[in-house]
């Protein structure tokens, strides 16, 4: 019997395949105001200068709407993007051919309701190094990075944002209007968060609770539309 | 449709037969005795399968001192199986996390049913809750991926990954899972206590008073059958001074949690000394003793404690005589849970 069932499952999953679909890529570009950034490189930064070592975090479930109204949602998994590596820049999903939209909502980080399944695989395996094993749960968001603003013995910095617990659930939604097209570039302006902290002296911060929660808020802001 | 894609489904449908046949041809499924008492367990098994294959994997991982960076610690040296996995003595080895190393290890049984995990309730699910002790910091950097890495080049591991898992390649996901698998089965559930339910036998005179005693005090926290409600409470332990640990606030970092801790099965206490969260009571009597006369107010000090806990020299003695019915032999001596010996034909 289950080997039946397995079969039809199977079988739909297969003619799936055939039904039409079309690629839509979204694309993440990290800058700083409208300089494009590398990790690794260093730049100039409120007279001072900045390096990025880090840059990760997690996207979930992506809504489609026009005029306001929700048109349908693409959530297969969540996905790790990864500036330490170019191939993890990007995701690419099937959406409904023709589909005809003027807004996208991207949620970025991982839910409450996600973390209480356990343990997960592939971009939500905990080896990513995107877990706190103390009061566990995910970090949505990772940057790191260096610069002498900052007042400590490495003159580095490290935000990492995560928590599900209420009332500090940190998990955000980006909501982006969007031109119809088959690629969808994504502009991270790293200066919206960075002039929202205090460098100086809150450069390190791991740890859920309502601060997490606030710095999510932020973290959220620097997602626009690149203006090319 | 199109006779070509016909074709192609075919065989796409044949290939899926095949690597089902593959699939469901390696592994054992395992099925839990537990009482119907105790309810239907909090852990979703439909996520992570119990399997013969899957649980002596996690077994042999939790007696192997591989987890740990140097290969002198594994999960049995605090969570021992002839001490219902528990710590016999309280002194913590040194480079586990800084909080660990403030705790008393619990006793490890019917993990299936709890909601949460540690004292403070941090680690939410059963197959995270290892990521804490192998690892040395508050965060998970490197050290999962290079105990992964580690049972990657073993010579044994990557095959008994596949039998259980049915890929090779490690990770962090199955290594986890094989953990909580074993784990799972560690199921206490035949101490005189559970032989009195079942009406095997029957309490003494004693046990009998105890058990009276125990619905009346201590049944709202400990709850029958578990022991245990999962929830959190301030039972009006004194702070240590030196250590100051908060217990749940410091999860939640709501003051409304602040000296709450997770309520302990009674079950194999005889084994699980020393008592309370930084096993700060050596004896039970010790335990008694500050239920009756301990009890230090705070805000958020449990409302049926409020007054103490009055109780003549004999009641104490019955509700001792009442704990100890509690101890499952066959559970600390279960040779399906000790160290996993090589096994000769
Ligand atoms: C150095 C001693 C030590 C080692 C090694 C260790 N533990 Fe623990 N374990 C503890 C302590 C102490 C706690 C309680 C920690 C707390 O409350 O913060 C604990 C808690 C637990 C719990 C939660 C139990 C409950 O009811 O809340 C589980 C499950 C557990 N350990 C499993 C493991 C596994 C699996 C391993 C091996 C990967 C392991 N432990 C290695 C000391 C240890
Ligand atoms: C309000 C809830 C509550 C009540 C009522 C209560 N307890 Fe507890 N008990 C707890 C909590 C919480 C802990 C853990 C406290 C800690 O470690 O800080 C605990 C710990 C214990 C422990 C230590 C177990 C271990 O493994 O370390 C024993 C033994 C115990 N209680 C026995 C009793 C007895 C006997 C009674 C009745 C006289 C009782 N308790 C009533 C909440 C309660």
């Amino acid at each position: 019997m289950k080997k039946i069932l397995f079969c039809f499952a199977f079988l739909a999953v297969s003619l799936s395949l055939f039904s039409q679909k079309e690629n839509l890529e979204i694309n993440f570009q990290a800058t700083l105001e409208r300089q494009p950034i590398e990790l690794g490189s260093t730049y100039e930064y409120e007279n001072s200068e900045i390096t990025f070592e880090v840059l990760k975090f997690y996207i979930g479930k992506i809504q489609f709407f026009k005029n306001g109204e929700p048109i349908t949602e693409v959530f297969d998994s969540f996905r790790l993007i990864d500036f330490s590596d170019s191939l993890h820049r990007n995701v690419v999903m099937k959406i409904p051919n023709n589909l005809d939209f003027d807004r996208i909502k991207i949620q970025l980080g991982v839910d409450s309701l996600t973390h209480e399944t356990g343990v997960m695989g592939g971009d939500l395996d905990p080896i990513n190094g995107m877990y706190w094993a103390w009061n566990t749960g995910y970090i949505n968001f990772k940057l790191e990075g260096k610069s002498p603003l900052c007042e400590n013995r490495h003159g580095s910095f490290q935000y990492h944002l995560g928590g599900y617990l209420p009332p500090f659930q940190t998990a955000q939604t980006v909501s982006l209007e969007v031109e119809q097209s088959e690629v969808i570039n994504i502009q991270i302006n790293l200066a919206t968060f960075l002039k929202e902290v205090d460098l100086k002296n809150e450069h390190t911060f791991m740890s859920p609770g309502a601060k997490a929660k606030e710095l999510s808020k932020i973290a959220s802001k620097m997602f626009t539309i690149k203006s090319l | 449709m199109k006779k070509k894609s016909k074709t192609l489904l075919s065989i796409l449908f044949l290939f899926g037969l095949a690597n089902l046949a593959f699939l469901s041809l390696e592994t054992d499924p395992i099925q839990l005795n537990y009482p119907k008492s105790f309810g239907e367990p909090t852990y979703d098994f439909s996520k992570n399968p119990l399997t013969k294959q899957g649980v002596e994997l996690g077994r042999k991982l939790f007696y192997d001192p591989i987890l740990s960076k140097d290969s002198t610690t594994s999960c049995s040296s605090c969570h021992l199986s002839y001490t219902a996995f528990t710590h016999v003595d309280h002194a913590l080895s040194h480079g586990i996390g800084d909080s660990i190393g403030n705790r008393n290890s619990p006793s490890l049984m019917n993990l299936a049913w709890s909601k949460s995990f540690m004292w403070d309730g941090a680690a939410h699910h059963l197959d995270v809750q290892a990521l804490a002790p192998i690892h040395d910091s508050k965060e998970l950097g490197e050290d999962l991926k290079n105990v992964i890495a580690k049972l990657q080049r073993h010579e044994e591991y990557p095959s008994l990954f596949e039998t259980a898992f049915g890929v090779s390649q490690i990770t962090g996901e199955h290594f986890l899972k094989a953990l909580s698998q074993f784990q799972l089965t560690l199921i206490s559930a035949n101490s005189k206590y559970d032989q009195v339910q079942r009406d095997e036998t029957t309490f003494s005179e004693k046990e009998e008073k105890g058990y009276v005693i125990f619905k009346q005090h201590c049944n709202s926290c400990h709850a029958e059958p578990l022991f245990t409600t999962g929830e959190f409470a301030n039972n009006g332990l004194p702070v240590d001074t030196i250590l100051t640990d908060w217990g749940r606030m410091n999860i939640t970092n709501q003051s409304a949690d602040s000296l709450k801790f997770k309520i302990p099965t009674l079950r194999n206490l005889k084994y699980s000394f020393p008592y309370m969260h930084d096993g700060r009571f050596k004896q039970l009597n010790q335990v008694i003793k500050h239920y009756t006369s301990g009890i230090v107010q705070h805000p958020t000090l449990a409302s049926e404690l409020q007054n103490g806990i009055n109780l003549t020299a004999e009641e104490k003695v019955d509700l001792t005589a009442f704990l100890l019915t509690l101890t499952d032999k066959e559970f600390v001596f279960n040779k399906d849970f000790a160290f996993p010996r090589k096994k000769r034909n």
